[in-house]
């Protein structure tokens, strides 16, 4: 055993007993009150009203029905958006007029509209991004008199891609839609 | 001499127990404590094939910031002044079908003492935890603190049709499948023994709750709308999680049963992907009212609200760090997504995955706050990984593929 090294911690020891005892690591709080709001940015409105009727848990289940015929498939087409955008392209609202009229002729169907968004990003800020998606086209449905309450709509976010691992836009694009989900015939 | 910067201070409480001198050993301040750990020696000549209780004790110790870790055959002076040592583990087994009987011994090679012995007896699938224990006892023997050994990691994983949340120990080992078909997403612990997620089994994705021990799930808020990103607050007892069901997707709380739902923001914007400070004060969520997702800071009842980001058009995915001092969050720079932490005031921004290729998301907070796991393609597939936020050094815990939604527990004991 290295004598000098011995000696040296023992006497730091010895000191240290002496100046600082054993008092444990601080706990560290959290600083955040402590803190001065860097910047301001658009006001939150606040409502922190509690209602029990919101306590309910809403006990609705949505089963896809199986066996979709052609007609319907043909009819109810799968709708595309830009990258980190809701708004309905010229041609998307081809698809969902079409789609409205369709639905309109055949007043026993009810669909849910499944947003959907590519594989870039986080699923969170996603999951916000695929329902506005599904908005978009219910709003353009109900414009053209479809009741709204043959719409349910839903997001998936990036969970159920189209495509997995793309590497190009054009597939990435493949991805961001909105589809048809037909939940009663 | 980096060990004389150590303080160490050694109570020598000598007390009898079994002929063993029991020494209280408590150290302070922010210098690594050297520890060597030997391989344990077999008493019955047969051997532990598999999950070597002493090498995943030494994993288990390099893995906190506040060890140094020499693995080594033996320890002898030399050694000891060399490497700084200031402890060593060594240990003795016998296996007896599934049953092993261990004995941990810790000792001072300044005093040249036994300072403690342990004797365990388990079965052999127990190895891991017995060794994650010991770590456990360690760090609070000489650090006063608890360790984070017996953690564990929530994360999804894409199954042939949807996903699915499993649960793993800390270091990627034991994972299991907590839900079994559907789309099952964006897990996060509800104390030790329980689980928030997203579910949808119901056509739709609701928040459900499951008790570990029991098996037993509910749903705690559904809607006709989008429920998303639960995390859950022990002191103010509250899960906070954005959901559309006024319309837009806003950010509320609710207690674990279900009742008491409050709504904190109102806006037109995405807000969601909402995180409690340690102290339940504050909570940090993503909001694109600005025209693009960014991060922001509000109190637990939706006032004083507050931007911290601003160096990216894409921020997503806050967590707040164990000690309340920062977030970390998901940004995209130079067309690849990169973790990044942050001062809670909005400064000192810190890439924490700048070397490692892929995109990396989805980043949750160690308990002790020296690492951060998220999810990275940087495999190709999606994996989860930890980062030292003292080192930067990158560990892969899953080697699964499509893991994603890493959420890490607080401390277990």
């Amino acid at each position: 055993m290295n004598k000098s090294f011995m000696l040296s911690l023992a006497l730091t020891v010895f000191v240290m007993f002496l100046t600082v005892g054993c008092t444990p690591k601080p706990v560290v709080k959290d600083k955040v009150q402590d803190t001065v709001a860097v910047v301001d940015t658009t006001p939150v409105v606040v409502d922190t009203v509690e209602k029990d009727s919101w306590d309910v848990v809403d006990t609705t289940v949505i089963v896809p029905v199986e066996n979709v015929d052609s007609l319907i498939k043909a009819n109810l087409t799968t709708v595309f958006f830009d990258l980190d955008s809701y708004e309905l392209t010229d041609a998307a609202m081809d698809q969902v007029i079409a789609a409205a009229r369709f639905l309109n002729t055949k007043e026993n169907l009810r669909i849910r509209l499944d947003g959907h968004c590519d594989e870039r990003g986080s699923s969170e800020y996603n999951m916000g991004l695929g329902e506005k998606r599904a908005l978009a086209v219910r709003k353009l449905l109900v414009d053209y008199e479809v009741d709204s309450r043959r719409i349910e709509t839903t997001s998936f976010g990036k969970e159920q891609p189209l495509t997995y691992g793309c590497g190009d836009d054009v597939c990435h694009g493949q991805n961001r839609r909105v589809e048809f989900t037909v939940i009663q015939k | 001499m980096k060990i004389l910067l150590s303080i160490l201070c050694i109570i020598g409480v000598v007390l009898a127990n079994d002929a063993v001198d029991v020494v209280d050993v408590t150290v302070v301040g922010d210098e690594a404590v050297t520890v060597a750990v030997t391989p344990f020696q077999t008493t019955n000549g047969v051997k532990l094939d598999k999950n070597k209780t002493w090498a995943v004790l030494a994993a288990d110790l390099e893995f906190s910031p506040n060890f140094n870790v020499v693995r080594t055959d033996s320890v002898d002076s030399a050694l000891v002044v060399e490497k700084e040592i200031l402890l060593f583990v060594t240990g003795n087994y016998s296996v007896a079908g599934d049953t092993v009987a261990m004995n941990f011994y810790l000792h001072d090679p300044i005093q040249g003492d036994t300072i403690d012995v342990q004797a365990f007896r388990f079965h052999k699938k127990s190895s891991r935890k017995v060794a994650h224990d010991y770590a456990n006892f360690l760090h609070n023997r000489v650090f006063a603190e608890k360790g984070p050994f017996l953690s564990r990691i929530t994360y999804a994983r894409r199954a042939v049709k949807g996903k699915n949340v499993y649960i793993m120990d800390y270091d990627g080992a034991n994972s299991w499948a907590v839900t079994k078909r559907g789309l099952n997403i964006m897990p996060s612990f509800y104390g030790k023994g329980g689980l928030f997620w997203i579910s949808y089994g119901r056509g739709k994705p609701d928040l459900y709750k499951a008790d570990l021990s029991t098996g037993k799930t509910s749903v705690i808020a559904s809607s006709r709308k989008v429920e998303s990103s639960p995390e859950y607050n022990a002191l103010v007892d509250r899960v906070v999680f954005s959901s559309s069901r006024r319309g837009n997707m806003d950010v509320y709380t609710v207690r674990p049963d279900g009742s008491g739902l409050k709504q904190l923001t109102v806006s037109g914007a995405i807000d969601g992907s909402p995180c409690w400070s340690p102290n339940g004060h504050n909570i940090a969520f993503l909001s694109d009212r600005s025209g693009s997702p960014q991060i922001y800071i509000m109190d637990k009842d939706g006032g004083t609200l507050r931007k911290i980001t601003y160096n990216s058009r894409y921020h997503d995915s806050p967590s707040w760090s164990p000690d309340g001092e920062r977030i970390a969050y998901t940004s995209i720079r130079n067309g690849k997504f990169s973790i990044f932490t942050i001062a809670i005031d909005g400064t000192d921004e810190k890439e924490v995955t700048p070397s490692v290729p892929g995109n990396n998301r989805y980043p949750t907070w160690s308990p002790d706050g020296s690492h951060i796991a998220f999810a990275s393609s940087r495999g190709g597939t999606s994996d989860i990984y930890t980062v030292s936020l003292k080192t930067g050094k990158v560990k892969r815990i899953t080697k699964t593929g499509d893991a994603d939604m890493p959420a890490w527990s607080g401390i277990i004991e």
